[in-house]
C-alpha cells in the first residue's frame, strides 16, 4: 500500500513537473521563432519569476525516487547516463540564461540561442528517455557499442515532447501576454499543434507494434475501454484547443485546455506502465525502499507539500495577469515608449527590480 | 593513475561538486546579509540600507542562479555516476535527500521570485517575509546535505543487511549523527565569512573610487563588524569540528598533519612534502609536542598514526595536508584583516587606509578558497571510503563505458568555466554600473498599464 502511495505522489509530481516546466519550457521552445528581442523580452520576463519553482519539480522527482525506490533512481539514470547528462547541460545553459540575458547591456543573440537550444535540449532529451522507459530499461548499462547507438522510437518521443511542450508554452504566452507577443503566440500554436497531434498518432500506432507488453496491455479488454476513453477524450480536447486559437473569449481557455490535454496524455502513459516503477522488469512493490524509509518520506510530503502548493499558488498569484513592460526589467523603470531612453537607462546607475 | 570510469567519476564528481559548493556558500552569506539589511531598514527606514538591499539582491541574483542550475545537475549525477552508492545508501540518502528538496528548494523557488521582484507588488513587510524564507531555504538546504554527508562520515542509526543494503534504525540517529552539528555549523559559518569578505571587498570598490560614499562605506563598515565577530568564531568551530574528527575519523587527522607513526607528545608539522610510498615526510618542519597541544589540547597527549592501517586504507596524504594548510593560512590571514579592520576603525581610518581597501579589493575570493579546501580535506580525508569504515568509493560507481564519463567531465570544465567566466563578466558590470539611487521612487504611472503603442511596435509590427 504504502509503495504504490509514493509512488502515486511520485506520478503526481512528475505530473506537476510536465505542467509547470512544460510552459516554461515551451516558452524556451519557441524563444527563437519569436520575431523580435521586444517579443522575446516579454515571453521571457511572463515566466522569471517562476521558473525555479517549476524546475524543483523535477529534482524533486528525482529526489523522491531516490529516497523511496532506490534501485530505479540507480539503475533507470545509470542506464540513461548520455541522455540525463545532455539534458542536465540543457538545463544549465537556459536556467543561467535568465540571469544572464535580463544582465546583458549588449547583443543578446547568444543567451536567445543558449536559452532556446537549452529547452529545446532538454525537452527532447526528456521525451528521448521516456521514450526508452516505454520500450522498457536493462537493469545494467548497455555495452560502449550500444550506449551510443540511438533507435527511432526515442528520437520520435523526444520530437513529441518538443511539440508537446510547445503547445503549453504557447498556450500560456497567450494567457500571459498581450499585444504582438499574444498575437505570435496564437499564430505558433497552429503549426505546434498540428506537430504535437502528428508525432502523437505515429507514436500511439508505433507503440503497441514495436513493444508487445504496450500492445497486450492496449488491447485487453476491459482496459482497451480505458485508454480508448482516453485517447477520444485527448481528441476532444485537443480539438477544442483548435477552434479556441482565434475565437476564445477569454486568454486562459487555451491555457486550461492545454493542461486538460497534457494530463490526459500523461494518463495514458501512466496506465501504460501501471503497475511497473521500472518498465517490464520491477513493479512498484519490488522496487520500493525498507518501510521505515518510505514512512519518513511520507511523512514529510503530507506535512510539507501541502504548504509548498500553497505558496507556490501564492507566488503565481502576486505575479498574476499580463506581464507589465519592464516590470521585471533590470535597469531604471522603464519611462514610456523608446527603446532607446531603455537603453540609456540600462547603462545608466538605476537599478530597480519593481 | 588510470583514467578508467572510477577515476574518471571521482574527477568529475569531485569538480562538479566544489564548483558547485561556491554557490550555495554565496548564496547562505549573501541572503543572511540582505536579510540584515532588509531588517535594518524597515526598523531605521534609512534609504542606505534600501539602496545597498537592492545592490546585493541583484548580485544574489546572479550567484542564486549558478547554484540553482549546477545544484540541479548533481542531484541526478549521484545516480548516474554513483549507481551502486545510491542502490546501497538509498534507504538512509535518499530520503534525507527528498527533504532538502521538499523544504529547501521549494521554499527558496516559491518566494525568491517575490524576493528579486515583488516589493513594489507585496509590500515591504510581505517583502521581509519573502527574504526570511529564502534565506531559510539556504539553511535547511545546509541542513539536510550536510546530514547526508556526515552520515556519510561518521554513519550511525543504520545497519547494513545481508542484502548489501543499509536500512535504518533510527532517523534521529542517521541526522543527528556525531559529526553533523560541527560540519552543519562550521559550513554556515565558512558561507557567512565567505559572504562577508565579499561585501567588504566590493564596498571597497566603492570606497576607493569615492563613489556613492554613504552606501560604500555602510557597506565596508557592516562587513568588518561581522568580521570581528564571526572569523574568530569559525576559527573556534574548527578546532572544535577537528577534535570530533579526531575521535571518530582519526586516520584523516593523520592525513591532515601527515602523521605517519602513532606517539604521544607528537611535533605538529609546519611544513612537508609527504611521500605516500614510502610512508613518511621530506623536508619536514616540525615544532615539537604542537601537534599533540592542538589536537588533544595536552602537552603529550596520543595522536594515532596512518601506520594504524594498511596502505590501502588510508588516504592520499598531501591533498588532504596541502588543503589543510591553505584552509587553515586563509582563515588566519581573514583573522588578521578582520583585527586590522577593527584597529583601523578605532583609528578612524578605516575609510581613508587606501592599502587596506586595496587588500580588501584583492581577497574578496579568499572565503571560497578557504572552503574548498576545507571540503577538500574532509572529503579526501575519508578515502578510501565513501561511507567511512564500511563501503568504499571504488565500489560505488556506476558501470559505465570510460569513454563516456571522459567526454561529459571534458564538457562539464568547459561549460563550467564558461559560466564562471559570465559571472564574473555580469559580476563587474553590475558593480560598474554601480548601485542606484537612495531615493524610493515609483515607476511611471504608464509603465503599468496594459500594451501600449511605441514607435517601435509600429515600425516592426508583424
Amino acid at each position: 500500500m504504502l509503495p504504490y502511495l509514493i509512488f502515486g505522489l511520485i506520478a503526481l509530481a512528475v505530473l506537476m513537473y510536465v505542467l509547470m516546466d512544460g510552459w516554461d519550457l515551451g516558452v524556451g521552445i519557441l524563444f527563437l521563432v519569436a520575431p523580435r528581442d521586444q517579443e522575446r523580452d516579454k515571453m521571457m520576463e511572463s515566466i522569471v519569476p517562476f521558473w525555479d519553482g517549476n524546475e524543483t519539480w523535477l529534482v524533486f522527482g528525482g529526489v523522491t525516487l531516490f529516497g523511496a525506490f532506490p534501485i530505479i533512481y540507480a539503475s533507470a539514470l545509470q542506464v540513461l547516463y548520455v541522455p540525463v547528462m545532455v539534458m542536465l547541460f540543457g538545463l544549465v545553459f537556459r536556467g543561467i540564461a535568465f540571469e544572464f540575458r535580463a544582465h546583458t547591456t549588449g547583443s543578446k543573440v547568444l543567451w536567445n540561442w543558449a536559452f532556446g537550444l537549452g529547452s529545446i535540449v532538454t525537452a527532447f532529451t526528456q521525451g528521448m528517455m521516456l521514450g526508452r522507459l516505454i520500450q522498457g530499461l536493462p537493469l545494467q548499462p548497455l555495452p560502449l557499442g550500444q550506449t551510443f547507438t540511438i533507435s527511432l522510437f526515442p528520437l520520435l518521443c523526444g520530437l513529441a515532447m518538443v511539440a508537446g511542450y510547445s503547445v503549453l508554452g504557447a498556450a500560456w504566452l497567450v494567457n500571459k501576454t498581450d499585444g504582438t507577443t499574444q498575437m505570435f503566440a496564437r499564430e505558433v500554436s497552429r503549426s505546434v499543434w498540428l506537430l504535437t497531434m502528428a508525432t502523437f498518432v505515429i507514436a500511439a500506432v508505433w507503440t503497441p507494434l514495436s513493444v508487445p507488453e504496450v500492445a497486450r496491455r492496449w488491447f485487453t479488454y476491459p482496459q482497451t475501454l480505458l485508454f480508448l476513453g482516453l485517447a477520444v477524450a485527448l481528441i476532444a480536447a485537443a480539438l477544442a484547443f483548435w477552434r479556441s486559437i482565434w475565437t476564445s473569449r477569454s486568454d486562459a481557455r487555451l491555457l486550461r485546455l492545454a493542461v486538460l490535454m497534457t494530463c490526459l496524455a500523461s494518463a495514458g502513459v501512466a496506465a501504460t506502465i501501471w503497475p511497473y516503477a521500472l518498465p517490464y522488469r520491477l513493479t512498484i512493490g519490488d522496487a520500493a525502499a525498507d518501510p521505515i524509509s518510505l514512512r519518513f518520506v511520507l511523512v514529510g510530503i503530507i506535512v510539507v507539500l501541502p504548504i509548498v502548493v500553497i505558496y507556490q499558488l501564492y507566488a503565481y498569484r502576486v505575479f498574476a495577469g499580463k506581464v507589465r513592460e519592464g516590470i521585471f526589467t533590470y535597469g531604471a523603470p522603464v519611462v514610456p515608449s523608446a527603446v532607446q531612453a531603455r537603453r540609456v537607462h540600462d547603462r545608466s546607475s538605476a537599478l530597480h527590480f519593481s | 593513475m588510470t583514467l578508467d570510469t572510477i577515476t574518471l567519476s571521482r574527477l568529475q564528481f569531485a569538480f562538479t561538486i566544489a564548483y558547485h559548493i561556491i554557490w550555495p556558500t554565496y548564496s547562505i552569506g549573501i541572503a543572511w546579509f540582505i536579510t540584515l539589511l532588509n531588517a535594518l531598514w524597515l526598523l531605521t527606514g534609512k534609504v542606505v540600507y534600501r539602496q545597498l538591499m537592492r545592490f546585493w539582491l541583484h548580485l544574489f541574483a546572479l550567484g542564486f542562479v549558478m547554484g540553482v542550475v549546477t545544484g540541479v545537475v548533481l542531484s541526478y549525477e549521484i545516480g548516474a555516476n554513483w549507481s551502486a552508492f545510491s542502490r546501497i545508501t538509498g534507504n538512509v540518502v535518499g530520503p534525507l535527500l527528498m527533504y532538502e528538496a521538499l523544504t529547501a528548494f521549494f521554499l527558496e523557488g516559491g518566494f525568491v521570485g517575490i524576493m528579486l521582484f515583488g516589493e513594489k507588488l507585496v509590500g515591504r513587510g510581505m517583502h521581509m517575509f519573502a527574504s526570511v524564507m529564502v534565506t531559510l531555504g539556504t539553511m535547511l538546504s545546509a541542513f539536510w546535505v550536510l546530514a547526508a554527508n556526515s552520515w556519510m562520515q561518521t554513519p550511525q542509526g543504520a545497519v547494513l543487511g545481508h542484502d548489501g543494503l543499509f536500512h535504518v534504525t533510527s532517523w534521529m540517529a542517521v541526522i543527528f549523527n556525531p559529526s553533523f552539528a560541527y560540519r552543519f555549523l562550521h559550513m554556515v559559518n565558512a558561507s557567512f565569512v565567505s559572504g562577508i569578505f565579499v561585501v567588504a571587498g566590493i564596498s571597497a570598490v566603492f570606497v576607493l573610487r569615492q563613489q556613492h560614499d554613504d552606501f560604500a562605506r555602510t557597506g565596508v563598515s557592516i562587513a568588518m563588524w561581522l568580521a570581528l565577530f564571526f572569523v574568530p568564531l569559525q576559527l573556534f568551530l574548527g578546532d572544535q569540528h577537528g577534535l570530533n574528527t579526531r575521535r571518530y575519523q582519526p586516520m584523516k587527522i593523520a592525513a591532515i598533519e601527515a602523521r605517519w607513526q602513532t606517539g604521544r607528545g607528537v611535533p605538529l608539522t609546519l611544513f612537508a612534502l609527504p611521500d605516500q610510498k614510502a610512508a613518511t615526510n621530506l623536508y619536514a618542519v616540525d615544532v615539537p609536542h604542537l601537534g599533540s597541544l592542538i589536537l588533544t589540547h595536552s602537552w603529550n597527549g596520543e595522536v594515532k598514526g596512518l601506520e594504524e592501517v594498511p596502505p590501502t586504507d588510508r588516504p592520499y596524504v598531501p591533498i588532504v595536508f596541502f588543503a589543510f594548510r591553505a584552509m587553515v593560512g586563509v582563515g588566519s590571514l581573514l583573522l588578521v584583516f578582520a583585527l586590522l579592520g577593527a584597529y583601523l576603525r578605532w583609528r578612524r581610518h578605516l575609510f581613508t587606509t587606501k592599502w587596506f581597501l586595496l587588500a580588501l579589493v584583492l581577497i574578496t575570493p579568499l572565503g571560497f578558497v578557504a572552503t574548498i579546501a576545507g571540503w577538500l580535506v574532509t572529503e579526501a580525508g575519508r578515502q578510501p571510503y565513501v561511507v567511512y569504515g564500511v563501503l568504499r568509493t571504488a565500489n560505488a560507481a556506476s558501470h559505465l563505458a570510460a569513454v563516456s564519463v571522459g567526454i561529459t567531465f571534458i564538457l562539464f570544465i568547459v561549460v563550467y568555466l564558461f559560466l564562471m567566466v559570465g559571472f564574473l563578466w555580469f559580476l563587474i558590470q553590475t558593480i560598474i554600473r554601480g548601485p542606484g539611487t537612495a531615493e524610493i521612487e515609483e515607476p511611471p504611472k504608464a509603465a503599468r498599464g496594459r500594451m501600449r503603442v511605441t514607435p517601435e511596435l509600429i515600425k516592426g509590427g508583424p
